[in-house]
């Protein structure tokens, strides 16, 4: 039940209501929302977008002067990445070593000329070379790759020890008592890439897969001197490859090939020995004997190449032939002056010059005999012989005449 | 009624727009517009000051938009600006607000209104009788009263007007005692 103030309370409201105000103005509206709406937009949160609108408008009207900006960050950034790629070890190692010229390892044997291989005797040593490391030798360059199946490669250092002989191993201690003796000798090692490279060049790929061949038929058939003739040049390269590879590790190849090769192939390597300290290669000695008997001009080893027309003057001149034998035998003292005297003819003499010279054993008898080579060689005017005596015994033995009896 | 149940309060319609919205700022004003212009035009007649007043409010309650927190009521909030604009409307042109207004010889305007008897009384409207009674009272009483006539509670009222509630409970009785005398006295006859 509502009081009597309440009633009175409820009259003037009615009474108020009744009293219709004006309403707000259209202007004072306009106004209060078009301020609102001003307000609303500094807070919008699109608001912070709108930049993109002004940047179009920007770009509609200077859109070369953003390519032209856009260009040049992206180049830098492009020369900034190239900075960090590193380059690999390999890259880096071939690099420092084209600078030398012996970079030039990947030889492309050449089928031009069918040449038949017939290497009669291989004697390899490979010094501080593994069995194992031969494939990651192989891995670390395969630019160094030649045409070969690599299932083969392991054997290679394999029939390399077991061809190594007491010769080698002499020519190993002679050449390094030479070095150590006098520093001109040093002079007598060649380059021995290029070496290796003018070995691996007389080597046809046709004989050189028929060489792969026969080895992985025979396995170490001393015979297939065409697959050692491969072996060897795959030694090589791997031991250069893995002297490059290594970087500081140091690689010495004493002594790599020496093989027999039939008339229409000059030579393989010999010997070589590749060294590197801290990146630095120095070949030490690489001596490729070869010799081919009806065809002199295609004799493309360093020694014949230093000697041109040696094995021609000892086939044709008989006087020559003497000369050299009347010097070996004051050089190599143990030569049995009769069996000299009974085989007159120089292809009969090789083979006791040989076995001679290997029985050299201790280094100082050696270092006699190489200081006597010396002595007889300043004074012999027959024609020019080689400059130490192993280069000669290489020499004579690379000479395809029988073996000794 | 499913109007009413979907129907977005001003306190949310408030931090919309303070996030941004000024739609929702449309809907605030949309829905208070007018009933605050009634309240300023029972405060003061005078057109060109209550449009100003408004205005004022309105910009007063964008400008402080960001720093809005929902702790009442928003028509509160709005009105407590807007009778502030009042005062200070008042105290600028020298509106004795704080007691009853009095004529040169003292006596209440209100009673002189009452004891007039107008010869025009039978033509002016009751309401708009009540808006010149409303004019009589002292500005806190008719400021209690209309915001009462607003739904405002005591207490908010109080808040608004930074007294307390008892005074604010007084201040309407005597003005609606007061209205009522004045328009009795005026169709007594």
């Amino acid at each position: 039940m509502p009081t009597k103030q309440d009633l009175d309370d409820a009259e003037l409201s009615v009474l108020l209501s009744k009293a219709e105000p004006p309403k707000s103005p259209q202007h004072v509206d306009d106004y209060i929302l078009a301020h609102a709406r001003t307000q609303a937009g500094a807070s919008e949160p699109g608001s912070r977008w709108r930049f993109l609108v002004v940047s179009k408008s920007w770009l509609n009207q200077n859109w070369f002067s953003a390519v032209a900006t856009i260009s040049v960050a992206v180049v830098a950034v492009s020369l900034s990445f190239q900075n960090f790629v590193a380059p690999s070890v390999d890259e880096i190692a071939l690099t420092s070593a084209a600078g030398r010229g012996i970079a030039d390892f990947d030889v492309e044997l050449d089928a031009t000329a069918p040449l038949r291989v017939q290497a009669t005797q291989s004697l390899l040593s490979v010094n501080e070379l593994s069995v194992e490391e031969l494939p990651v030798a192989e891995e670390a360059s395969p630019t160094l790759a030649l045409k070969v199946d690599n299932a083969n490669l392991p054997t290679a250092p394999q029939s390399l020890a077991l061809n190594d002989s007491p010769v080698l191993e002499n020519r190993r201690r002679e050449a390094n008592l030479e070095n150590s003796l006098s520093p001109t000798a040093a002079a007598s090692s060649t380059a021995a890439v290029s070496s290796l490279e003018r070995a691996e060049r007389s080597v046809a790929p046709n004989d050189a897969i028929a060489g792969i061949e026969s080895l992985s038929t025979s396995g170490l058939d001393r015979d297939s001197s065409t697959a050692a003739a491969v072996d060897t040049l795959n030694a090589s390269r791997l031991l250069a490859a893995n002297a490059i590879g290594n970087g500081v590790e140091r690689v010495v190849a004493d002594e790599l090939a020496q093989a027999r090769v039939a008339p229409s192939v000059a030579s393989v390597a010999s010997s070589a020995s590749l060294q590197e300290e801290v990146g630095d290669i120095v070949v030490e000695e690489l001596v490729a004997v070869g010799l081919v008997r009806s065809n002199p001009q295609a004799a493309a080893s360093p020694a014949a190449a230093t000697r041109p027309g040696l094995d021609t003057l000892l086939a044709a001149d008989t006087a020559a032939q003497q000369s050299l034998i009347e010097m070996l035998t004051r050089v190599l003292i143990g030569l049995d002056q009769n069996e000299i005297a009974m085989r007159a003819p120089l292809e009969d003499l090789i083979a006791p010059l040989i076995s001679a010279y290997n029985q050299l054993a201790d280094e100082p008898t050696i270092a006699a005999a190489a200081d006597r080579y010396r002595d007889v060689r300043l004074n012999f005017t027959a024609f020019d012989l080689p400059e130490s005596l192993a280069q000669l015994m290489d020499f004579l033995q690379a000479l395809e005449y029988p073996e000794p009896r | 009624m499913l109007g009413l149940l979907t129907k977005i309060s001003d306190e949310s319609l408030m931090l919309k727009y303070q996030q941004g919205d000024s739609s929702s700022f449309e809907k605030l004003y949309a829905r208070h517009k007018d009933s605050l212009f009634a309240y300023l035009y029972r405060s003061h007649v005078d057109l060109s000051v209550i449009e100003e007043i408004a205005q004022e409010t309105w910009v007063a309650i964008i400008d402080s938009a960001k720093n809005y927190r929902a702790a009442a009521k928003f028509k509160t909030y709005l009105y407590a600006i807007a009778h502030r604009k009042l005062v200070d409307f008042w105290r600028k042109n020298k509106f004795d607000y704080l007691v009853d207004r009095t004529d040169g010889s003292g006596e209440s305007i209100v009673e002189n209104i009452a004891d007039t008897h107008s010869p025009s009384a039978d033509a002016i409207d009751l309401s708009m009788d009540l808006l010149l009674a409303l004019e009589s009272l002292s500005k806190e009483q008719q400021q209690a009263f209309l915001l009462r006539e607003e739904g405002f509670s005591r207490r908010e009222i109080a808040v608004m007007t930074d007294t307390n509630e008892e005074t604010i409970k007084s201040r309407i009785r005597y003005a609606s005692t007061h209205l009522k005398r004045i328009l009795e006295v005026q169709y007594a006859d």
